[in-house]
């Protein structure tokens, strides 16, 4: 199904972001959630994500999945970051007057799949055969604003030295879950990648209120979140679990007061399924 | 339609069955942000969402909704089974997506 297709049966409206011919842009399925989490948990390359949350996350995530366009429901607007951020990675945007029930419903009347395959991308791991590459970024602690950058970045460097693209969306997802733990949680962080021919990890130290129990706080679904991160569409209890499940290897400390360190691998060469 | 009868279309786990299963289903509702279904729900729908924590019940209590469906395989924590519960609000599950179930119950309630 194309984007136009998409925007007629919607009743919706370009309201910016990426310039593309909706004509020429295939949609392979559908995501419909207000929670960035859950996206980030079952979303897929190729789809159209369906939200009621207009700040930038929603851009960030569609962009961390491989989401080819962003349908706002019930008339909302994105905000100027938001249209800014999907320019710049080239993501159109629309809105419907629709709610998100009929929305999904009418799309999926028209035989939009709410599953599409997983992305038949190709291999580019010959690309790598430097020496490891180590880049370090700032995360700042409560600016949701910023929220999400450093993963951005650490994906495009990843496109850039091209590396497998199935790889990278496992570490773009564990990234931004990362990211954003580190933004609801504490008061500054630290998130570097390195990159060798073998081997992708990504670090994270943060300082911050630390977590007292991380056998409970690796469970799906547990949360600390506060009402205002809920709205933020994070904060519903699957960050960990999202890392741990993208992760080929993960291991996390932390101690309550001080603050949580991460270190997150993920193998290069051997390639494992998409999605376990 | 009955809450039993839908169910039984979408082939749904019971996961809090305290609760009225003959109320007449007016409709669906989708969404994860508590205060848009405080705005925007029907009464007697039932509400598809992701969320899981306890004020779901409060919500759906307020809103005289027909019954909660859990989406992505999700199950409710502790304290909203029990507010769910002790409010009589049903809990239903589904290991498919938001946008599947809205779809299929959307298109059934056109017809």
């Amino acid at each position: 199904m194309t984007l136009l297709e998409i925007q007629t049966f919607l009743q919706a409206e370009f309201v910016g972001g990426g310039r593309r011919n909706p004509a020429e842009v295939e949609i392979v399925s559908a995501c419909g959630s207000d929670l960035m989490s859950d996206v980030l948990a079952f979303g897929r390359q190729g789809e159209i994500l369906l939200t009621g949350l207009t700040n930038a996350q929603s851009v960030r995530t569609a962009d961390i999945i491989g989401a080819v366009a962003v349908v706002y429901i019930r008339g909302k607007r994105p905000d100027e970051e938001c249209l800014a951020l999907a320019r710049e990675k080239g993501i159109p945007l629309l809105t419907t007057r629709k709610m998100m029930y009929e929305a999904c419903g009418i799309l999926y009347s028209r035989g939009l799949p709410g599953v599409g395959d997983p992305a038949e991308a190709e291999t580019a791991a010959d690309g790598v055969e430097a020496d490891a590459l180590t880049r370090s970024f700032e995360i700042a602690g409560r600016n949701f604003s910023r929220a999400g950058s450093a993963s951005t970045t650490v994906k495009d460097i990843l496109e850039d030295i091209g590396i497998d693209p199935l790889v990278i969306r496992r570490v773009a997802i564990a990234a931004y879950e990362a990211e954003m733990n580190v933004v609801m949680y504490a008061d500054r962080g630290e998130m570097t990648l390195s990159v060798t021919p073998a081997l992708v990890t990504l670090s994270l130290r943060d300082e911050g209120q630390g977590i007292p129990d991380i056998g409970l706080a690796m469970q799906e679904g547990y949360s600390t979140a506060t009402p205002e991160m809920r709205e933020m569409g994070f904060g519903a209890g699957m960050g960990l679990p999202n890392i741990k499940k993208n992760a080929d290897r993960f291991e996390i400390t932390s101690e309550v007061g001080r603050g949580t360190n991460l270190d997150i691998y993920f193998h290069l060469g051997n390639r494992r399924e998409n999605r376990a | 339609m009955t809450l039993k009868e839908l169910a039984g279309l979408l082939t749904l786990n019971v996961i809090q069955p305290q609760g009225n299963f003959d109320v007449v289903v007016t409709g669906g509702y989708t969404s994860d942000l508590l205060s848009d279904v405080m705005g925007n729900a029907k009464e007697r729908n039932v509400w598809i969402t992701c969320q899981t924590h306890e004020n779901i019940a409060a919500v759906a209590k307020l809103k005289n909704l027909a019954a909660i469906i859990l989406v992505n395989g999700r199950k409710p924590d502790e304290a909203a089974l029990k507010k769910a519960r002790e409010e009589k609000v049903v809990i239903l599950g589904t290991p498919e997506s938001e946008f599947a179930i809205s779809g299929v119950l959307y298109n059934h309630f056109k017809k």
